[in-house]
């Protein structure tokens, strides 16, 4: 299934994509992420083995160009509940000035309370990772626990906090915020300075 | 109002971008959001955070190859070319010498081949690619004195339609913006009076404003004009 | 009243921040000409997002002004108000106007 916005689509991730995805979770950007396959093969197989209870993304702009990827891991449909998981924008060049990471994230909140029709989100996030924590408690999620030395990574323990958000808040809180984020900051901004060579 | 920038998180390969038209292009796509490589022989004439200029022959199949092979390593793939390169000797057929005549078929004909080449090449991963060759009324018209630049022009609109076959089930266009003249260096090259007649016998007949341009490029590489390909614009008109 | 200042300082305060995140080979410029979003910006998606949530906080808690950077409102304008620290700046100053 792909879902589509007006500046990203998420499409399926797909076996071929071992070589990028593990690419992007390598690079510096991602230390605070779990290391996981270190090679292409891993990757790959590690794709391939992917469970029926997780949706795996690649999120592309709409010429095609893949710049991330995001998860929706553990649906249970049985306790109305899904974990947003793995999100990284691998090529952060292509992606400034588009609200990618925010449509991203609202493409896949759209599908687990319009078409799963789920109750709740949740997630943990490395404590570490303020802005990500920051990211999320302005988009809709609530502080609900701290796991201790839950995680670790480069060398050392790291707490991770608990979040999660209700379909109402979702409605009420996260959805307008990201729809007013993704339409003022898609708006025209103004015209970048160049050198003044002569034609 | 203004609107979104329609090229951001694009890369855009314009050749010939030193001077003329291909700068003016350059400008126009920088303004625009994208990310330009510039391809000229000389150096660079743009200093901008989102410009990477490489001094590159496009008649040099190699070179086009390396620029390319770097492109991908450095920037995955591009989304649109804009094959603009191109050199113009105006001189009676009995007169051209071969250096001349060479020149333009490399330059104009084999370069714009070699760049849509590799630029397919990367484009075809992503499905998406717009290759937008910029061609020339003197292909239509063949004025006395542009025996091989005609020429040359006129088979870069046929290999435009060859091509546009070949690269549609990757998602790739391939279209021709035909002009007559812009106030460019280019126009310095050829007879005044020449290109007046020939303005002057257009159904509009005026020069081409960067406006006018920017409207048939950006149409043609729009992400909703995966539809449009194989297609030539005569700005102004056809001449009668 | 509040002042153009004092936004000014509450907006240098979240760069800063930002800043303070990163390396210091990596360091956003604090000035009014700062682009905040849009193709040449100096922040990331993440750290946009956390500079408006910043800024409305301390809106929120050190001037009592309970505004929403992200509504409607920001929407509805043909430029994007945050452009740069100017035009947010600008912005902010319009709306506190009007609470």
């Amino acid at each position: 299934m792909e879902l589509h916005g007006q500046h990203v689509v998420l499409r399926p991730l797909r076996v071929d994509d071992a070589e990028l995805t593990l690419g992007w979770r390598q690079s510096d950007r991602a230390t605070l992420l779990n290391r996981g396959a270190a090679s292409v093969a891993d990757q790959a197989a590690w794709i391939a083995s992917r469970p029926k209870t997780e949706l795996n993304f690649v999120i592309q702009l709409r010429s095609g160009r893949p710049v991330g990827m995001l998860s929706l891991v553990n649906i249970d449909e049985v306790n109305g509940r899904a974990e947003p998981a793995r999100f990284l924008i691998g090529d952060p060049d292509s992606v400034k000035g588009l609200p990618v990471a925010l449509e991203a994230l609202k493409l896949l909140y759209e599908l687990v309370f319009d078409q799963l029709e789920l109750h709740r989100v949740y997630g943990t996030v490395v404590a570490d990772n303020r802005l990500m924590v920051k990211w999320h408690k302005s988009l809709g999620m609530k502080e609900e626990g701290r796991l201790r030395q839950h995680y670790f990574i480069a060398g050392r323990f790291h707490d991770g906090i608990c979040i999660g958000m209700m379909e109402d808040e979702y409605r009420t809180v996260a959805l307008p915020r990201m729809n007013a984020l993704i339409g003022a900051a898609a708006a025209g901004t103004q015209i970048v300075s160049r050198s003044q060579g002569t034609s | 109002m203004r609107t979104a920038p329609k090229y951001q998180g694009m890369v855009v390969v314009v050749t010939g971008a030193r001077k003329g038209l291909g700068r003016i292009l350059a400008d126009h796509f920088l303004d625009e959001g994208a990310r330009v490589v510039g391809m000229s022989r000389g150096e660079a004439s743009i200093t901008h955070a989102r410009y990477e200029h490489h001094a590159v022959d496009v008649g040099d199949d190699g070179a086009v190859r390396a620029l390319f092979a770097k492109l991908a390593r450095s920037h995955g793939t591009v989304e649109v070319v804009v094959n603009n390169a191109a050199v113009a000797t105006s001189i009676h057929a009995m007169l051209m010498p071969a250096s001349r005549a060479e020149e333009m078929v490399r330059t104009n004909f084999l370069g714009g081949f070699y760049v849509s080449r590799e630029a397919a090449k990367l484009m075809r991963k992503g499905k998406f690619g717009r290759i937008i060759n910029i061609g020339s009324m003197m292909a239509t018209l063949e004025p006395i004195g542009a025996s091989v630049y005609a020429a040359t022009k006129a088979a870069s609109m046929t290999l435009t339609a060859v091509l546009a076959k070949e690269f549609a089930g990757y998602g790739i266009t391939v279209n021709t913006l035909a002009l007559t003249a812009l106030e460019t260096d280019m126009l310095d090259q050829l007879p005044r009076e020449k290109v007046d007649e020939v303005v002057a016998g257009l159904p509009i007949p005026r020069l081409a404003t960067p406006d006018d341009i920017f409207n048939v490029v950006d149409f043609f590489a729009s992400p909703q004009s995966s539809y449009i390909t194989a297609q030539t614009v005569f700005l102004g008109g056809v001449h009668s | 009243m509040i002042t153009t200042d004092v936004v000014d300082t509450i907006i240098f305060r979240a760069l800063e921040a930002l800043n303070a995140e990163r390396d210091p080979e990596d360091q956003i410029a604090v000035s009014s000409a700062t682009s905040l979003f849009g193709v040449d910006a100096a922040l990331d998606s993440l750290e946009f997002v956390s500079l408006i949530t910043d800024v409305e906080a301390s809106l929120n808690l050190d001037h009592g002004l309970e505004i929403s950077l992200a509504d409607d409102r920001a929407m509805a304008r043909p430029q994007s108000p945050y452009a740069t620290v100017e035009t947010l700046r600008d912005y902010i100053l319009e709306i506190a106007e009007e609470t």
